[in-house]
């Protein structure tokens, strides 16, 4: 492949997904941080351009090195929010990072809430489900699991949302087994 | 809330639902970057760690071991030296930051063979309250403070079952004024149930509801934090072993009164002896319960039997969940409808541990 077509690749391969993999980010962090994981995605699909799957696994592909590279950027996060809390104790108060959050509704904050409580890869996995609107087989295939299996752990973790959802909303039932109908059966 | 449902919310609350919101910047600057021949950087994502960096990290883990190590050993010293500590101040106060000790206990629904179960069999509740997630406390759940001391908690977030841990009658007292000085009485309190910060609490001899904020909810919820110790009379938490459980039986999703329970029972696959008398109604239980539920008040020994009738069914439990036993089939004719049998234990007050708080 000569450069040129290289380049070529490249450019269709950004304009065509450029706006995913930035709301993919921008659903995970905040808008600052989804900048720089979406153009570290790039970047890292610019220099393994050989690697990367022709449409339509392209966009799956380039997901996947997203949350990769948001793993990274959580890591160092975490390392921020630890320095937050140093600096909290010592009577330092720095301004909240802007978030999505914000402008969301007091009901979708307690489904995102609720989703953050799930296992890491269930979130992951319903994200994509629900977010990212991918087929069940390309999530399988960029998560490396079987369809089956991601059937199962989507009808569970909604299950256990429906579970968590309740609990909150119905908060005088403090030993709160979930309401019947949320089994789903 | 069905499957659906959840699926509805869950793409409702998608932060970017369009992705034509986003604007990314221009990629031209990768090409930029190549025409310039400056060098890129490339991202290790999962690198290989090699010999050197494994010895490192061996050597890091087995440090860390050391140093925690030595912290267990200071918290034992200094766990004996509870009593020689400087007491927080009861009030109401900021809620100190020092983290509370969790209760760490995971066990089970049905207490193991031969467990003693938590003594009086009866208690009068003095206080309950749940502690929302959203109020911020790392600590959300229920608890519910008897006046022999008892306090039963539950953790929304960890699947530990009922705990218990116990308070001398000072701390109970302690946690009850606690309570009534901060509370909110009065017709102009909105003290409908579920409402957020709406506590029971037993206040001239009768339990009443009020209402306390966010920062006395946070109180409440790190209550180790707090009480001083030499109220606690045993702070380490354990599986709160019932003395009775309930065994309770409706219509599958909606908890509709079934027309005839007892009927229902004996049509069931799996034999259920236990569950040969007239049933409870809501009214038998202190909180009530939810729609047309019917139980059978049973003995810790009776439950494992029922248990293993539907485990000799083939009639698994629709959830692993520490709070208690559900099932769902169908039931044939007459009844002609799947019911949900759900297993709850009976508190000390006679309420239903699935159906507590405010």
């Amino acid at each position: 492949m000569s450069v040129t077509d290289e380049q070529q690749r490249f450019r269709t391969l950004y304009e065509a997904h450029r706006r995913e993999v930035l709301s993919y980010c921008g659903r995970r962090v905040s808008a600052a941080d989804a900048a720089d994981a979406c153009a570290e995605t790039f970047l890292v699909a610019w220099r393994r351009l050989e690697d990367v799957p022709s449409p339509p696994r392209s966009l799956p592909y380039l997901y996947g090195i997203a949350a990769r590279v948001i793993a990274n950027q959580r890591r160092t996060l975490r390392n921020r929010a630890r320095l937050r809390e140093r600096l909290s104790a010592l009577g330092v108060s720095p301004p909240a990072e802007p978030s999505l959050l914000y402008l969301q509704s007091e009901q979708d904050q307690r489904v995102i809430a609720a989703l953050r409580r799930l296992d890491q890869k269930d979130q992951e996995i319903l994200m994509l489900d629900a977010w990212e609107n991918l087929t069940r087989e390309e999530i399988a295939e960029l998560m490396g699991m079987t369809r089956t299996a991601i059937n199962q752990r989507i009808h569970r973790s909604h299950q256990r949302l429906a579970r968590l959802l309740r609990s909150e909303i119905d908060s005088p039932a403090a030993v709160a087994p979930p309401r019947a109908e949320e089994a789903g059966a | 809330m069905t499957v659906d449902a959840i699926d509805r919310l869950l793409r409702q609350a998608n932060p970017i639902p369009d992705p034509m919101q986003v604007e990314p910047v221009d990629g031209s600057y990768l090409f930029e970057a190549e025409a310039s021949d400056a060098t890129l950087v490339d991202i290790a994502l999962e690198p290989e760690p090699g010999p050197r960096a494994k010895r490192r990290r061996r050597l890091i883990a087995a440090a860390a071991a050391v140093v925690l190590a030595i912290a267990a050993s200071a918290l034992v010293v200094a766990s004996r030296h509870d009593t020689a500590r400087t007491e927080v101040p009861v009030g109401p106060g900021p809620t100190p930051t020092t983290a509370p000790s969790p209760p760490t206990v995971n066990v089970g629904f049905l207490p193991p063979e031969g467990a003693t179960p938590s003594t009086p069999t009866a208690g009068e509740l003095v206080a309950a309250w749940y502690v929302h997630p959203t109020v911020g406390s790392s600590f959300p759940g229920s608890r519910q403070v008897y006046a022999d001391g008892r306090v039963l908690s539950y953790q929304v977030s960890r699947d530990s079952g009922l705990l218990e841990q116990r308070l001398t009658p000072e701390g109970v007292e302690l946690v009850r004024s606690e309570i009534v000085s901060n509370g909110l009485f009065g017709d102009d309190v909105d003290l409908s149930r579920g409402a957020r910060g709406i506590i029971r609490v037993r206040n001239g001899g009768r339990l009443v509801l009020v209402r306390v904020g966010d920062r006395m909810l946070l109180r409440l919820a790190a209550l180790e934090t707090w009480l001083p110790p030499r109220v606690w009379e045993d702070r380490e938490a354990t599986a709160y072993i019932p003395s009775t459980y309930a065994v309770c039986v409706g219509r599958a999703s909606s908890w509709e009164a079934l027309p005839d329970p007892v009927q229902a029972v004996s049509l069931f696959p799996a034999p259920l002896p236990q569950l040969s008398g007239s049933p409870r109604r809501a009214d038998d239980y202190p909180m009530g319960l939810p729609s047309g539920l019917v139980c059978w008040n049973v003995t810790t020994e009776q439950v494992r039997e029922v248990a293993a009738a539907f485990d000799a069914a083939g009639i698994e439990t629709e959830y692993e969940i520490r709070w208690g036993l559900y099932y769902r089939f169908d039931v044939p004719e007459p009844v002609s409808t799947a019911v949900d049998v759900v297993v709850w234990p009976v508190l000390p007050e006679g309420a239903l541990g699935g159906i507590g708080g405010a």
